[in-house]
């Protein structure tokens, strides 16, 4: 049936060995909605938003805990990075989640020690 | 004092609304990150410069003590009241040990009596006059010192311009990316028009030129667009796979390891849209990377062809279940095609059985993977979003279609693809049955255990050796059909 079918349509349409369409080749009878591809089918996922936002979290409990600047503002830039490669589908809580854990590390570390933050150098030349 | 602080106020204040003024452009999202950081940095800056402040005046400690007399009337006046605490318990003390002897007569007189005392009230007058006099505060100069504390705070200038750097490729990056998208549908929508009846969506994230149709916003590098309603195929999803411009370290990145714009073409193909094979032409290097990760090719497809075989060019290789699919399918317009335009494929691959890339060893060993009949082809585009070179390629791909369509295996051909088929399946459902029996067996094993240690937990110990017996029985009836091939085998 399928090799009869397929005669009917494409035979008098498609002139072989040629890519111009002499026909229209449009059917609005075999129209079907989009559904996603199954998801394990997909070409490696990017998964880098999920690492930077654990990154970030952990640098920004690190910061929180240990009052370690340069932690807190790794997980400033963290969780920036894991908002610029979020997709549309992803949940926006957990963006703005990490932005504000990282963002009230910072804040909270320089209200403790508001001394300005030393590069990692200074402590090798004194 | 006041006045410097409220001058620090102001300055910090028309910083961050130039910063504002600035960056007024970029998204809300980061906008609001951004400022708030900044701001946090000027509240936190501004705390510490008042702490700092305080240090500096104790320079100018010495300075004002010598400075003035009304500082000393400060010091005079708050003296007082210490002595005025320690005064008043001594009188009382005293008044108590006076009451003590005469307790009935001496009372009422004593009551109110600390009224008329003049020292209970020691500097009460004499407070009055200085009150109306008023102090006089003299405010001493003080060199203005916002340099040198700012300077301090390079590292965190540094960061915070960093992010701002950050933002603002965001920003130009995502607009980047955007304008390919609707570049592609400029240049390609007539064509996709023309063959689809049914040409992307329309919604809220869509990124469209002129029409209500078109790209559906994925993340900022990521669009697709679904097609549909055309001979030899149900659908086709396209998904634009751009350069993470938005993001900077990915820029960073491409320039020591540059990658392409992609397209991905992802056509599904209906039941009878094709016979089952499966086949991949594929730049070298993908080639490897495909046959190690894809299950059908894996399975299907074990032997890697260069393309010179099959008059393509040296850089594509061949991976093909049946040489007639392969022979049909690669024909002289497609191998002319693929000649010129073989720099921006990266693959095209065809299959009855795709599965997607292959399951990790513990997951889903029980069941097989489902498939579906596809046809995947990734398209690598020029620099800046591809040109002209795209519409040929698609070109391609609806001929190709067509002659998938089209194509008929012969019937040695498509019986021995079939075998191959019911092979991997039978393979498949020997694998999930032993994967089943090995799932009894241990949940067999621990039932025994949970049994055991039930036994052991009760006190009876006739129970007890009547289980252990019972055990030690059924452990001799295993071991005893492995002595017997043991026999077997000495014999």
């Amino acid at each position: 049936m399928g090799l009869y079918e397929a005669s009917i349509i494409c035979g008098p349409i498609l002139k072989p060995e040629k890519m111009q369409l002499t026909s229209d080749p449009r059917r609005a009878d075999r129209e079907r909605r989009f559904k996603p591809p199954p998801p394990n089918s997909a070409p490696t996922e990017d998964l880098t938003t999920d690492y930077m936002n654990i990154l970030g979290m952990v640098f920004s409990m690190c910061g929180l805990m240990m009052r370690l600047k340069w932690c807190a503002w790794t997980a400033v830039f963290c969780s920036s990075i894991s908002f610029a490669n979020s997709r549309v589908s992803d949940d926006t809580k957990q963006i703005v989640s990490s932005f504000m854990l990282s963002i009230s590390a910072v804040v909270m570390s320089y209200l403790q020690n508001p001394a300005p933050m030393s590069p990692p150098w200074a402590a090798l030349t004194t | 004092m006041v006045t410097q602080t409220e001058a620090f106020g102001s300055k910090n204040f028309t910083y961050e609304q130039s910063v504002q003024i600035v960056i007024s452009s970029i998204m809300r999202l980061v906008l609001f990150s951004i400022v708030l950081l900044l701001g946090s940095a000027v509240v936190v800056q501004g705390f510490e410069d008042q702490n700092l402040e305080d240090d500096d005046f104790a320079e100018f400690e010495q300075f004002d003590a010598e400075d003035d007399a009304p500082v000393d009337d400060f010091s005079e006046e708050r003296e007082p009241p210490s002595q005025r605490a320690k005064s008043i318990p001594d009188d009382q003390f005293e008044a108590n040990v006076e009451t003590e002897d005469e307790i009935i007569v001496e009372d009422e007189d004593n009551e109110f009596e600390h009224f008329q005392d003049p020292e209970e009230f020691e500097g009460f007058q004499d407070s009055v006059p200085r009150s109306s006099e008023q102090p006089k505060i003299t405010i001493s100069k003080v060199p203005i010192m916002i340099r040198p504390r700012w300077d301090a705070y390079w590292l965190e200038g540094i960061l915070c311009c960093l992010l701002a750097t950050y933002a603002l490729a965001y920003v130009v990056g995502r607009a980047k990316n955007t304008s390919i998208a609707t570049n592609f549908l400029k240049l390609h929508k007539p064509l996709l028009d023309e063959n689809f009846t049914l040409v992307g969506e329309s919604g809220l994230d869509v990124v469209v030129v002129s029409d209500e149709r078109g790209w559906r916003r994925e993340a900022e590098h990521c669009f697709t667009m679904w097609c549909s309603g055309r001979v030899c195929c149900e659908g086709m999803l396209l998904t634009l796979k751009l350069i993470k411009r938005q993001d900077l370290v990915h820029v960073l990145l491409g320039v020591v390891r540059p990658t392409p714009d992609t397209l991905l073409v992802r056509v599904e193909l209906g039941k009878d849209d094709s016979d089952p094979f499966v086949l991949c032409v594929a730049q070298k290097k993908i080639a490897t990377r495909l046959s190690k990760e894809m299950q059908d090719l894996s399975v299907f497809c074990p032997e890697r062809r260069p393309g010179d075989k099959h008059s393509l060019p040296a850089a594509l290789s061949v991976m093909s279940e049946c040489a007639e699919a392969t022979a049909a399918i690669l024909d002289a317009r497609v191998t002319a095609a693929l000649t010129q335009y073989h720099n921006h494929v990266q693959y095209i691959h065809i299959s009855d059985k795709y599965s997607g890339p292959k399951q990790m060893e513990e997951t889903a060993v029980t069941k097989p993977p489902e498939t579906e009949k596809v046809m995947l082809v990734s398209l690598a585009l020029g620099p800046d979003g591809g040109g002209d070179e795209v519409r040929p390629l698609l070109l391609l791909v609806f001929h190709l279609l067509e002659k998938i369509k089209r194509l008929r295996l012969s019937k040695e051909a498509l019986l021995k693809c079939e075998k191959r088929r019911q092979k991997v399946a039978e393979l498949w459902l020997r694998g999930a049955h032993a994967a089943r029996q090995e799932q009894a067996a241990q949940r067999r094993e621990e039932k025994r255990k949970q049994e055991k240690e039930r036994i052991l937990a009760e006190d009876d110990p006739e129970k007890q050796r009547r289980w252990e017996l019972k055990e030690q029985k059924r452990q001799q009836k295993r071991k005893t059909p492995k002595m017997k091939q043991l026999k077997v085998k000495a014999l």
